[in-house]
């Protein structure tokens, strides 16, 4: 597990140390990804991992981590199973890299799995949104206090107000809202056609407004 | 008039299309107050995501790479065998039985055997003594209230109080050692 000590300590307005934790991270996503396939485009990492460069897939996972790790947040609201779901979508990407076809992003195809391991995982078990004193490492240092304390508590009621939207409607405004992907690309990851996922936005947002008690 | 249908009113909302567009949008209320309402709640509902400690990244990629190394299944079935919770789980188990062990062993009722030589029976005695005095047990019996038995069972740990060997070495265990034990127990908790 990290270590919630040095975490801690890049809180800490210690900016050598910071800055010694992003070149040592920089470093060994260097060796371990092979120096030479950092150029690659996504589909020729792709192409490298199918003739048995494993260490390819090290920078495709790299490269996308933090965006397919923000969608499985915005789905299940906490920091424990977006982490499982991550790593899970990428395991299901790794097996099936032969299916990616190229006629999408990599990115696409990547939310398209990590979309369907979200629903499936939805479909199981309802998860647990965080509380608001949940850990966060959002640059606070221009607020003040209390602003701090409102804006963990509005990211909070959000988070409650999404979880609680229907699966599909949820899928649809988290790719809409928080990823900025067309109609035509949601339709591409949900396998619906665009006018379900126009429908599916405009009702996510009214449930949304009645949840978060906007107007 | 027609108003405007949602995909529409969703158009404007996002700017996808603009309000010119849509002519009826001028004349009705009813339909501005719609995409009005609808920017409200996506103002509302922009919220970030926490940044998890800057090591998780790794961590995560990590975990990904040594799954993949592993035969499909065999990752996710030896994760929920041998995951954290499980592991803590399963020593604390051993721990608490270890120690309630020496709570029936121990206890201020219990009569040294005839045949132990006296200096043996005073030992005895001293340790059922401070047994009965020591707080550290009482908090370990109450942690042993709340585990999950068919967890550890699970986990393929399994105990058996026949042991002499155990036993011998509940009743060697000095107040000391107790409390170290309950030290040990507590981490193993905390890190489940």
């Amino acid at each position: 597990m990290p270590s919630t000590l040095a975490w801690s300590l890049a809180r800490t307005s210690d900016s050598d140390w910071q800055m010694t934790v992003v070149r040592a991270e920089h470093a060994a996503a260097a060796n371990t990804s092979g120096g030479d396939l950092a150029p690659l485009s996504d589909a020729d990492l792709v192409a490298a991992c199918l003739q048995g460069r494993r260490e390819a897939f090290d920078l495709i996972v790299e490269r996308h981590r933090r965006n397919l790790y923000q969608l499985c947040y915005r789905f299940v609201g906490n920091h424990e199973d977006a982490s499982d779901l991550t790593q899970d979508a990428f395991i299901r990407a790794y097996r099936g890299l032969r299916n990616f076809k190229g006629d999408a992003s990599l990115g696409t195809w990547l939310y398209r799995i990590g979309v369907n391991v979200c629903l499936n995982r939805l479909s199981v078990k309802k998860p647990a949104t965080e509380p608001i004193d949940a850990r966060e490492h959002i640059d606070t240092r221009a607020e003040s206090a209390s602003e701090g304390v409102l804006r963990e508590e509005r990211a909070a009621r959000v988070r409650a107000a999404v979880a609680q939207l229907p699966r599909k409607q949820r899928a649809a405004v988290v790719l809409r809202m928080y990823h900025e992907m067309s109609h035509q690309e949601i339709a591409g990851v949900l396998g619906s056609s665009v006018g379900a996922v126009k429908a599916n936005v405009f009702h996510a947002l009214r449930n949304l407004k009645t949840l978060l008690g906007e107007g | 008039m027609r108003h405007l249908s949602p995909q529409d009113l969703l158009d404007v909302a996002e700017d996808t299309q603009s309000e010119a567009a849509f002519p009826h949008l001028v004349s009705c209320e009813v339909c501005r107050r719609h995409v009005a309402e609808l920017r409200d709640v996506m103002r509302a509902a922009a919220v970030e995501v926490p940044e998890p400690s800057p090591l998780f990244w790794d961590y995560l990629s990590a975990r990904v790479r040594e799954a993949i190394g592993e035969p499909a299944g065999h990752w996710s079935r030896w994760a929920r065998v041998f995951s954290p919770w499980r592991l803590g789980g399963a020593v604390a188990a051993i721990a608490v039985v270890l120690v309630v062990a020496t709570m029936f062993v121990s206890t201020p009722q219990q009569a040294p055997a005839s045949g132990t030589p006296p200096s043996d029976r005073a030992g005895v005695a001293e340790r059922a003594d401070s047994s009965a005095e020591d707080p550290s047990l009482d908090f370990v019996a109450d942690l042993a209230a709340g585990l999950d038995w068919d967890s550890v069972a699970e986990a393929g740990i399994t105990i058996t109080t026949e042991s002499a060997a155990v036993d011998r070495a509940v009743m060697d265990l000095s107040v000391d050692e107790r409390a170290e034990l309950q030290r040990l127990l507590s981490e193993a908790l905390r890190g489940v």
